[in-house]
């Protein structure tokens, strides 16, 4: 039989995913010989050996990868045999391919197993990993992925890990290989003392069983843990964190007990069991827990345990909320220090000593108009990149927003959004935000040459952006938000529907309600919901009282209360007054017209409400309202009128759940219209909604829908999300484009 | 009576309104001669100011457009550690104005500027076309005090008052709303004196006017870290109640008798009883310190132990929030 040799070159996620052991495992099990090597984060492999088997080997590198790895190309060279004596795993190279390195992986099937399995030496470790499973981005310190560059390096291994460390099996260069032995341990610590090892896991496990609320130090911070049927333990936890309304998630032991209270679609199994193990959104059918957990909102979000600790803590007690660690606004903890400074407050830290690198959150996804749509990017996603069609020609930075913070690194034909950072108001958030960003150029070896900000003369990013480069590119937010879809799908023309809060617009006034042809880099406003004036700044975007009385003040709608007098005299004199086409502000005003809710104690609380009462009433229920177009060089979409309309039926006793429907319906059949209408003047069949409104599945759906029987070929975001989250992405689109043209 | 275009001919009407109304307010030696120019007595060195005023409406609540045009100047000149010593006013009315309402004015700042220990030494006025309005421009010459301390880490951040009283009346009254909110609107010089004559080592002052606090602590940090405590900022009753209803930030508002002084942190608690036993500063506090720069310029520090950057005013009313 011929005796050949190939080269073979592995580009993907195949760091920290115990990708070399795999290689070495088929290539002996195919009795092939040669070598394996990670070259900054490319996987070298020569392989010596008969045909058939090389072949065999390239079908498995192809078509079966290990857990966790994602593979984007294998790529094969002829070469001449040398005639090696056996498949070794060399060492770690550096090189000049920019590297692709995995996000933090959920425990594996056969870690759980053994974690749970009392004859096993790691039965009730809580640091357990694998090749196939652990902490990755989080530890990582430096590229190439050895334990020597990892927070891991301080823990000596023991003996019998350095044999499986050594050995052929799931341990064969485990980089975050540990035991009871040599690894990190767990210590509970409470006012009264410090535990280490089994007892604080005991400790633990009876503080939350006697209804507790502790921090726990879990992969990217540190979590507030309590039971979720215990009131007062969740209402001690909301008082920490300063969250008066926002729904916390709930993690359960398995699939089959989330099963038992939420419907779930294959789709969302896919994305619960996924290695990233994200929050996911899912319709309630039964709520047994506390109603200060997610009482008022018909979505539950869901997650299964992605460490041991996790594992074992739910496996006893049944679910558990886990929320992050940190008042409302401020990052996450991640250091000990930061959550023992709160020992008072609660019933105990669990922590270790291992540190953690990279702060990051749980990520949280939903699946909505027929799948998986980011909700917010962070632990088990980043870093990994989204490929392009394009290429860059120099590496650059896009800031992002200021509200939902994250950049994007943006080299060859790849972008890296950072994690989810929270709000740049803050200064921890800033300093996060400075430190995520030194740390993934670090990493990757990318020196961005230019950045990419949003036009808000206001946001923190944009000031950071001239402070940090000489050669800066502003684009509108609105636009960047329909680019960030533009790329994911390699688009260069598009109907864009861009609905949010609060943009800043070319003209200066307060964008949110958009309709932008996007043609390469650039774009016109063709449409925009009606103008008018809104008092009250940044609080017209909490206190939705202050929304309705500008939209009842533009509808000419007397004021029914004192305060909405006097915002109306400010509204005539030009006080602390914008001119402002955005929908979310359409949404807090019917929200508070409707009874609903009048303030936005957490973003998008009034929308979510009001939401949830459409939800509550059939489609053909909703009460028939209108948003009439005006067709002139821009399409109007007139929203004072709906107000109008809306105010009469309340007082002809039409009742506010029909009216929310009814809502919901008209804006979806007013944005449908005015596309039409743009299909007919530019002949592009092709829309794009973006923009935080579209959160709302009602919306989205109906939208989608619509669109879609109106002969549109539609796209949504699926790799970012569709809020400020995914501007980064825009923005550094539109930075490339900018580029190619000039 | 109106103001109509023959008080700005130069003639007959012109010398009628001067020395009927400003002289006789404003009188005193220099003014009286009636010279071109005034002729006064010099100090070695000299901090020099203008300023100019607008503002609807010419009458509110704890002020009006005279008082503020004086105690404007007069601050201006105390903030760069000086004694205000000599004013000059430049008035600019629109046909129309009601003569009345213009003595009330120029009897204000009279009252004022001998409240404020400085002379009114000379005056311009002209008529323009217009809706009956009033602009006052004022020019200050003051004698230097003392000199600026660098500033250091350490040092401490003082307030002389509540905030936002200015702002708030002159929205209350374009909003025509009933409340008891008064402008602030009031000299600084004599607490700047009494800092001095007490060896305080000043760092910087600055009166909290356009931009409101936020914006001037930018300005003031150089390359340092102000950092100011949220629960330390007073803020009135009233104050508070109205700028709640409408989204408006106190931070934010302007005062017109309010002052940021940055002194030597050993000097504070003595810098703080000095400011409070002088008029206008009972309510000063100590609302932050100097540290070494961190992320940002000014950082504000919240009750709930989070700290946020304090940005300056970038527009009135643009929102920031999705
Ligand atoms: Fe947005
Ligand atoms: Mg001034
Ligand atoms: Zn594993
Ligand atoms: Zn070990």
């Amino acid at each position: 039989m011929t005796h050949s040799a190939w080269h073979i070159t592995v580009l993907g996620v195949v760091q920290g995913v115990g990708y070399r052991p795999y290689v070495a495992r088929l290539a002996e099990k195919l009795e092939l010989t040669g070598w394996v090597r990670n070259e900054g984060g490319i996987v070298q492999i020569f392989a010596e050996g008969p045909k058939p088997a090389l072949e065999k080997l390239l079908f498995e590198l192809r078509n079966h990868p290990p857990f966790g790895a994602a593979i984007d190309e294998v790529a094969v060279q002829c070469a001449s045999p040398k005639a090696l004596p056996s498949f070794t795993i060399a060492d770690s190279r550096r090189s000049d391919g920019i590297p692709l390195f995995p996000p933090d992986l959920a425990l594996c099937a056969d870690c759980r197993r053994e974690v749970m399995d009392p004859g096993d030496r790691r039965y009730r470790y809580p640091f357990i990993s694998c090749v196939a499973c652990g902490p990755r981005y989080s530890i990582l310190e430096e590229l190439p992925y050895d334990r020597a560059r990892t927070a891991m390096s301080v823990y000596a291994q023991c003996p019998e890990c350095q044999k499986e460390y050594a050995g052929g099996g799931r341990r064969r260069h485990a980089q975050t290989l540990s035991c009871h032995q040599c690894g990190p341990q767990l210590i509970f610590e409470t006012l009264d003392g410090r535990l280490k090892g089994e007892a604080a896991l005991d400790a633990l496990l009876k503080s939350l069983h006697s209804g507790g609320v502790v921090a726990i130090k879990g992969i990217g911070g540190f979590q507030l843990v309590c039971s979720p049927l215990n009131e007062r333990a969740v209402k001690r936890l909301r008082a920490i964190k300063g969250r008066e309304q926002k729904p916390f998630a709930v993690m359960f032991p398995d699939l089959p007990s989330v099963a038992a209270l939420c419907s779930m679609s294959e789709a969302e199994i896919r994305l619960i069991e996924s290695p990233a193990r994200p929050i996911v959104l899912l319709e309630k059918r039964e709520d047994p827990f506390s109603p200060e957990v997610a009482g008022g909102s018909r979505y539950l979000g869901v997650f299964l345990p992605y460490t041991a600790l996790h594992l074992i803590l739910t496996d006893k007690l049944g679910p558990l909320v886990v929320t992050s660690a940190n008042p409302a606004g401020e990052p996450i903890w991640t250091e000990d220090g930061e959550a023992l400074v709160y020992l008072s407050m609660l019933d105990g830290v669990a922590y270790h000593d291992r540190v953690i690198l990279t702060p990051l959150d749980d990520s949280v996804v939903q699946v909505a108009a027929g799948a998986p749509r980011m909700v917010r990017r962070s632990r088990g996603y980043v870093p990994r990149p989204i490929f392009l069609q394009k290429t860059f020609p120099r590496p650059l930075l896009a800031m992002g927003g200021d509200l939902k913070a994250g950049f994007a690194l943006a080299v060859g034909n790849r972008v890296y959004p950072s994690q989810y950072l929270g709000d740049m108001k803050s200064l921890n958030v800033l300093k996060n935000y400075r430190g995520a960003l030194s740390r993934m150029e670090r990493i990757f070896q990318i020196r961005p040459e230019t950045a990419v900000c949003d036009l808000h003369p206001g946001y923190e990013t944009r000031r950071l952006a001239h402070q940090m480069f000489g050669r800066v590119l502003e684009v509108q937010h609105h636009h960047a938000h329909i680019a960030s879809i533009m790329a994911e799908y390699d688009l260069d023309e598009v109907l864009g529907v861009a609905f949010d809060g609060t943009g800043y617009g070319t003209d200066g006034t307060i964008w949110g309600g958009e309709f932008l042809l996007c043609r390469g880099s650039h774009f016109e406003r063709e449409g925009h919901l009606q103008t008018i004036p809104i008092c009250g700044g940044d609080e017209a975007a909490k206190n939705a009282g202050l929304a309705l009385a500008s939209f009842k003040h533009a509808a000419g709608l007397a004021p029914e209360n004192p305060r909405e007098e006097l915002v109306q005299r400010a509204l005539e004199g030009g006080i602390k007054t914008v001119l402002s086409s955005s929908a979310g502000r359409l949404f807090d005003a019917m929200s508070a017209l409707l009874g609903v809710r009048d303030y936005n104690s957490y973003e998008g609380e009034c929308a979510i409400a009001l939401e949830n009462l459409a939800a509550k009433t059939a489609p053909q229920d909703g009460y028939p309202l209108q948003i009439p177009l005006k067709k002139g060089d821009a399409v109007i979409l007139d929203s004072r009128p709906l107000i109008r309309d809306a105010r009469c039926a309340l007082d002809r006793g039409v009742s506010p759940g029909a009216l929310a429907r009814g809502f919901h319906e008209a804006l979806a059949k007013a944005i449908v219209e005015t596309l039409i209408h743009l299909r007919e003047k530019y002949g592009i069949r092709r829309a794009a909604l973006g923009g935080g409104v579209f959160a709302n599945r009602i919306l989205m759906e109906r939208c989608s829908a619509l669109i879609q029987e109106n002969g549109f070929e539609i796209y949504l975001p699926r790799q970012m999300p569709i809020h400020d989250g995914g501007i980064a992405l825009g923005q550094a689109y539109l930075g490339l484009l900018k580029g190619m043209e000039a | 009576m109106k103001i109509t275009l023959a008080h700005g001919s130069g003639g007959e009407t012109t010398r009628a309104l001067i020395d009927q109304l400003f002289v006789r307010q404003f009188t005193n030696p220099a003014l009286d001669s009636l010279g071109d120019c005034a002729r006064v007595q010099g100090f070695k060195r000299l901090a020099v100011t203008t300023d100019s005023f607008v503002v609807t409406p010419l009458f509110f609540p704890g002020g009006d457009i005279g008082k503020l045009s004086v105690c404007g100047t007069v601050n201006d000149l105390a903030m760069g550690l000086a004694a205000p010593r000599y004013l000059t006013c430049g008035f600019i009315l629109e046909e129309g104005l009601e003569l009345d309402a213009l003595e009330r004015v120029a009897a204000s700042m009279a009252k004022t500027a001998r409240k404020a220990g400085v002379v009114v030494v000379a005056g311009d006025t002209k008529v323009v076309e217009g809706r009956g309005g009033l602009y006052i421009n004022t020019a200050g010459v003051g004698e230097i005090l003392a000199d600026f301390c660098p500033m250091a880490p350490g040092d401490a951040i003082l307030l002389s008052g509540t905030l936002g009283d200015h702002h708030a009346a002159i929205l209350s009254s374009r909003l025509n709303v009933q409340n008891a909110i008064e402008s602030d609107c009031a000299p600084l010089h004599v607490m700047v004196q009494r800092l001095v004559e007490g060896g305080i080592r000043v760092k910087a002052l600055r009166d909290v006017t356009r931009g409101g606090l936020a914006t001037i602590l930018n300005e003031l940090a150089g390359t340092h870290t102000l950092r100011i405590e949220d629960a330390a900022l007073p803020v009135s009753p009233e104050v508070c109640g109205l700028s709640g209803l409408l989204g408006l930030d106190p931070l934010y508002m302007a005062n017109e008798g309010k002052m940021v002084a940055i002194v030597d942190g050993r000097d504070a608690d003595k810098a703080l009883d000095l400011l409070r036993t002088s008029p206008y500063g009972e309510r000063a506090v100590q609302i932050g310190r100097v540290t070494v720069r961190n992320e940002a310029p000014v950082v504000l520090q919240t009750a709930l132990g989070g700290s946020r950057v304090l940005g300056v005013l970038y527009g009135e009313g643009l929102p920031r929030i999705c």
